[in-house]
């Protein structure tokens, strides 16, 4: 077969363009954040319909939002970056929060919304849902919850004092709504795969035990019978190939192949 | 050593050890692996040397390369991650990884028989399928080494950001420099020895965390905890679970069976180590994501508040060490990062040198010029890893998952190809075109935790109906013979000249 041939380095060269192209791909991935993300849960296709106040009602002007900020916290409240999370097919979602007064994207406001808190006199935060159990503490303005069920759940983050009182609440609680991959599809996947795991596994083994020989120069014999060729490798058309290892009868290479042994 | 409340990135802003503490350990350990490259460089005078250690390494080296190249900085941040987003069978999906490892042992052994000389995995793809079949493996696998050796660089930065406090740009490059440096220097030589050193620290430290998680935690108060507020967790029809379970152990399979970090380390080990050495190294690996696994699972138990996901793992470990444990941590952190970005500069240097330059240079070339030309691509990488991750975009899993479907559609052309002699080349182009668009598909239109699945189905049902439509009889024998440019050029010692020039 021509495609196949012995030695058909050539093709390098014009592999050598895409290989190129592939590394600026990369870089340009890289630098644009043109990639998918993991199934993060800020990713907008995790995070469904974004029905949250704040886009709704300003945009979330980083810009405009960080220099006023800082000193509102006078309306002592806090607020959700999104509040409705809808959809979620994998259970688990990141919750951002800020001062309800702040205009800016509070996961991107950084120092101004920390300096808020601080002002505020808020040391920790606590997000609850609606049984009152502690999801979240600590003094970030995000948590990440998982392993929810299908159904709505509703979140409130609480601002916390340096003695553990709520001094702030959000104004809204974050209602998320979790509706898992139906389970036809999961096992679907499941059965797919482990077909693929038993196929993929039996060549392997078929293979690994086909090529068991033992072989001395110009003579080959596998455990399945004894196979003689000029080049003394192959069982049949189709089938697994037995032993290569055998001594090298071309000379081509002026070198020796080991005289084997099992190998495997 | 100071050691502070654990906060994760981005939101770091007090990390577990202080910054002069973090400067101290990596001084320490820079040190001690370029000095270990230097010397171990000695031997690799030759480019065999260089490349592929002589083709004479242990079983004992060999599996502890297999085990620390195998632990990267995502089993110890992406494995509790996986954990704390999807439950047990996260934790056990992840370790199914370790099942590349054992279906790669006997292939190792083919491999080593059929190529007693090769380099790189895209050489055996070359002369097994030719253009049709190279062209998409070449772009699959230098994009797969190069999106992984950045997203390793850019772990390193976080990581020791996150750890110690070290500005991100720094700690990327100290990391990065480290290992060009000894790499450089000793070649597979010094990527094997200090390989070594590096899996007995990296066992070691998970052995001690383990056992810290075990004899603090109760396992029946993480059951209560995750029972009563996230019970999916716990779930055994979790639907993203369930799909996510074979699809990232053919992930793992897409991975190792394409990428030249395993085909070079096939070729360095001596005859008939390969398959004991890669079974050994998947039972130690196995139990590796179980451990930092349960680590994820706990936080929630122990009142942690997890931010980032990707940084449970650390973060938990350290709340329950302490200060030994934060120093712990960055050294077995420190440790998986160099094994891994060791290994993909050497092996990714392979692939330059054998697959992208050389066929470009009729006759062939020598010995010591592919020598120097390892030296450039080596300082070439590390610069090219250093410039993207500089700029710090993008999750720690982000651009590797990207290449789950990729590699996944890789998985059929080579199994089939090593052992089937109907494998065709035109089979196999049309499996991993066919397989790495569609898996992509299904990555964008479904998720992450469907693209390898889809990607290595795909590719076998193509793959079989392109062998059958269009069988090959391809010999085998053929591949034991060296190329013609390089025989007699490259591969007798002390042979400088390029004959046929």
């Amino acid at each position: 077969m021509s495609l196949c041939q012995f030695g058909a380095t050539s093709s390098g060269k014009r592999l050598t363009g895409a290989a190129l192209a592939l590394t600026l791909w990369v870089v340009i991935q890289a630098i644009s954040g043109f990639a998918q993300g993991t199934p993060s849960p800020e990713d907008p296709s995790v995070g469904g319909e974004n029905a949250g106040p704040r886009e709704a009602s300003d945009g979330g002007s980083l810009e405009s939002g960080s220099a006023e900020s800082g000193s509102s916290q006078g309306d002592a409240a806090l607020r959700f970056d999104e509040g409705v999370h809808a959809g979620l097919r994998e259970g688990h979602v990141s919750l951002t929060w800020g001062p309800d007064a702040w205009e800016g994207e509070v996961d991107e406001g950084g120092e101004d919304a920390e300096r808020w808190a601080k002002e505020a006199g808020i040391r920790e935060y606590r997000v609850t849902d609606e049984t009152g159990s502690v999801y979240y503490l600590g003094e970030f303005r995000k948590a990440f919850i998982s392993g929810l069920p299908d159904g709505i759940h509703k979140f409130t983050v609480d601002g916390l004092d340096g003695e553990g009182a709520a001094i702030v609440s959000s104004v809204e609680p974050a209602v998320i709504t979790v509706n898992h991959w139906p389970l036809t599809y999961a096992w679907g996947a499941f059965f797919v795969g482990l077909v693929i795991f038993v196929s993929l596994v039996s060549v392997i083994v078929a293979g690994a035990v086909s090529s068991r020989a033992v072989t001395v120069p110009g003579l080959t014999t596998s455990e399945g019978g004894l196979t003689t060729s000029e080049g003394g490798f192959a069982t049949s058309d189709g089938g697994f190939a037995t032993s290569d290892g055998g001594g090298d009868s071309s000379g081509e290479t002026g070198e020796s192949r080991p005289t084997t042994e099992e190998t495997d | 050593m100071d050691v502070y409340l654990l906060l994760p990135s981005p939101f770091a802003a007090t990390p577990i050890l202080s910054a002069r503490a973090g400067y101290i350990l990596l001084a320490l350990f820079g040190i001690v692996w370029v000095g270990l490259g230097i010397w171990w460089g000695r031997n690799a005078r030759s480019y065999d040397g260089f490349a592929v250690a002589g083709r004479n390494v242990g079983l004992a080296l060999a599996t502890a390369t297999a085990v620390a190249t195998w632990i990267t900085s995502n089993t110890t941040m992406l494995a509790p991650q996986f954990a704390l987003q999807l439950g047990v069978w996260g934790a056990v999906a992840y370790s199914t990884a370790s099942f590349g490892l054992f279906a790669f042992a006997p292939m190792s052994g083919r491999i080593r028989q059929l190529m007693p000389k090769g380099y790189t995995a895209v050489e055996f793809v070359r002369r097994r399928y030719g253009r049709l079949g190279s062209a998409p493996f070449l772009v699959i696998s230098l994009f797969y080494a190069i999106t992984w050796l950045i997203s390793m660089s850019m772990a390193g930065g976080k990581l020791l950001n996150v750890l110690s406090g070290i500005p991100y740009e720094v700690g990327m490059t100290v990391v990065v420099s480290v290992c060009v440096l000894y790499t450089l220097f000793g070649g597979m030589y010094a990527v094997i020895g200090t390989d070594y050193i590096q899996s007995l620290i990296i066992l070691f430290g998970l052995i001690v965390v383990a056992v810290a998680v075990l004899t603090q935690v109760e396992i029946a108060d993480v059951h209560e905890k995750l029972a009563t507020n996230r019970p999916m967790l716990l779930s055994m029809v979790f639907p993203a679970a369930v799909m996510a379970l074979f699809n990232n152990m053919l992930f793992g399979f897409g991975e190792i069976f394409h990428s030249n970090v395993w085909w070079s380390r096939a070729f360095a080990m001596r005859e008939g180590v390969g398959p004991k050495a890669y079974a050994l190294g998947g039972v130690l690996w196995l139990p590796v994501p179980i451990v930092a696994g349960f680590l994820g699972l706990a936080a929630p138990a122990l009142g942690i508040g997890i931010s980032e996901p990707d940084t449970v793992g650390p973060l938990v470990a350290a709340t329950l060490l302490g200060t030994g444990g934060a120093f712990l941590v960055f050294v077995v952190v420190f440790c998986s990062l160099a094994s891994s970005i060791d290994s993909l500069l050497a092996a990714t240097s392979d692939l330059v040198v054998n697959d992208v330059l050389e066929p470009w240079v009729p006759g062939g070339v020598s010995d010591a010029r592919k020598r120097s030309w390892a030296t450039y691509s080596i300082v070439g990488l590390g610069a090219l890893a250093w410039v993207v991750a500089y700029q710090n975009v993008g999750t720690l899993a982000t651009v590797l998952f990207f290449a789950g479907p990729l590699v996944g559609s890789c998985i059929w052309p080579i199994v089939g190809g090593l052992y089937w002699r109907r494998a065709s080349p035109v089979a196999a182009g049309a499996a991993m075109v066919s397989g790495s668009l569609i898996g992509l598909l299904a990555y964008f239109t479904i998720g992450w935790f469907v693209g390898s699945l889809v990607g290595a189905a795909v590719s076998g049902i193509v793959f079989g109906i392109g062998s059958w439509r269009w069988p090959d009889r391809f010999d085998f024998a053929s591949l034991a013979k060296l190329p013609a440019a390089r025989d007699g050029v490259t591969d007798r010692p002390g042979n400088e000249t390029e004959a046929g020039r």
